[in-house]
C-alpha cells in the first residue's frame, strides 16, 4: 500500500489537525501523520524519502504553503502543489502527477482541507500527452 | 518596473488581459509566450519567465496555466526563483514579506482577472522585510548549476514532434 505523508506545522491547532485526522477516510493509502517545525532540512528529508521511494508522496499542511513549495520543487522527481481548491486538487494529480501537495491552514477552513485531502487521494495520472511535461521539468534540473 | 509574463496555450487569453492592465498601469512587460491557442508545454514558458528574472532583466515574473501547478514548478525548479502559487492576497504578502517571492502563479482556470490583478498589486508593492536572508540563501543554493538554457528542451521537443507522445 502506498504510504502518504501528511506533515504538519507544529504551530496548527490541535483541534484543526484532529479534525483532518479524523475526517480524511482514504483507505487506499497508508496515512502517516508527523508533525513538523518548518526547517529546510525536515523538507529535504521528506524529498529525498520519496526519492528512495520509502514513502509515494506528501502532503504538507504549513501557514500558507510556500515554503514548502519553494524547498521541495528544487530537487529532482518533485512536483509541488501549492493549492487550496477542490478542482485544483483533482487537476494537479490528472495532469501534473504532483507528488506533494502544498496547503495552507491559514487560508483554508479544516472542511475544504479535508475535501482537498481526499479529492486529491482519490484522483488518477492521465499520462499520455501530460508525460512530455513532467519529462521538461525533469530535464530543467539535469546535471544536479 | 519591468514585469516578464508567461503563460501555455490553456490561458493565452488570459495572459494577454493581464498584459493589457499592467501596461494601462505603466509597467513594461515582457512578453515570454505562448502566443496563440497551438498546443505547447507549460515548464518551456515557466522556465524562461523564470530565467529572465533571475538574469535581472525584469523585477519580477508572473506564470499562469489551467491550475498554474504545472507552469509555477517549471519555473520553481530554475535557480534563483522564488516562485508562490497563490488563490488569495494574504499568501502573496506573506511570500513577498518573508520570501522576498519574485515569481507569482496563478491558475487561469481557478482565479477571476479581478483577484488576480489585486494579487500582482499585492505582489509589487510588497516589500521583502528583510529578516530571512540565511533562509533565502538556502533556498537559492538548492540548485547548484546555472539551469538557464532553453536548449534543455530540445530532446522532448524532437520527441514530442515525431509522436513518441500519445495525445
Amino acid at each position: 500500500m502506498e504510504k502518504i505523508v501528511i506533515s504538519y506545522a507544529n504551530k496548527i491547532e490541535k483541534a484543526y489537525i484532529e479534525h483532518i485526522k479524523n475526517n480524511v477516510k482514504n483507505k487506499n493509502f497508508e496515512l502517516i501523520y508527523e508533525e513538523n517545525s518548518g526547517s529546510v532540512e525536515e523538507y529535504l528529508e521528506l524529498v529525498k524519502k520519496i526519492q528512495n521511494k520509502e514513502i509515494g508522496r506528501v502532503i504538507s499542511i504549513e501557514e500558507f504553503g510556500t515554503l514548502p513549495f519553494m524547498v521541495m520543487a528544487k530537487n529532482k522527481g518533485i512536483v509541488v502543489a501549492q493549492i487550496s481548491d477542490h478542482h485544483s486538487s483533482r487537476m494537479t494529480i490528472q495532469h501534473n502527477n504532483s507528488n506533494v501537495l502544498s496547503l495552507g491552514y491559514k487560508i483554508m477552513a479544516k472542511e475544504n482541507m479535508v475535501d482537498i485531502i481526499e479529492t486529491y487521494l482519490g484522483a488518477h495520472f492521465e499520462a499520455g500527452r501530460h508525460m512530455v511535461r513532467i519529462n521538461m521539468l525533469e530535464n530543467i534540473l539535469e546535471g544536479e | 518596473m519591468k514585469i516578464a509574463i508567461g503563460c501555455d496555450h490553456i490561458v493565452t487569453d488570459i495572459k494577454d488581459k493581464v498584459i493589457e492592465m499592467l501596461k494601462r498601469d505603466g509597467i513594461e512587460v515582457l512578453d515570454c509566450g505562448t502566443y496563440d491557442f497551438e498546443r505547447t508545454h507549460y515548464p518551456i514558458y515557466g522556465h524562461k519567465v523564470a530565467v529572465n528574472v533571475v538574469e535581472k532583466n525584469v523585477d519580477f515574473g508572473i506564470v499562469i496555466c489551467g491550475t498554474g501547478v504545472g507552469i509555477s514548478n517549471g519555473a520553481q525548479k530554475t535557480k534563483g526563483a522564488r516562485v508562490l502559487l497563490a488563490k488569495d492576497v494574504l499568501t502573496v504578502e506573506d511570500a513577498r514579506k518573508n520570501y522576498d517571492a519574485n515569481i507569482i502563479g496563478f491558475g487561469g482556470r481557478i482565479v477571476g482577472l479581478g483577484l488576480m490583478y489585486e494579487m500582482i498589486e499585492t505582489f509589487i508593492n510588497t516589500k521583502y522585510e528583510g529578516k530571512n536572508d540565511q533562509l533565502i540563501n538556502q533556498i537559492d543554493s538548492l540548485i547548484k548549476n546555472k539551469n538557464y538554457s532553453d536548449s534543455i528542451f530540445d530532446e522532448e521537443n524532437k520527441k514530442w514532434d515525431s509522436g513518441f507522445y500519445d495525445e
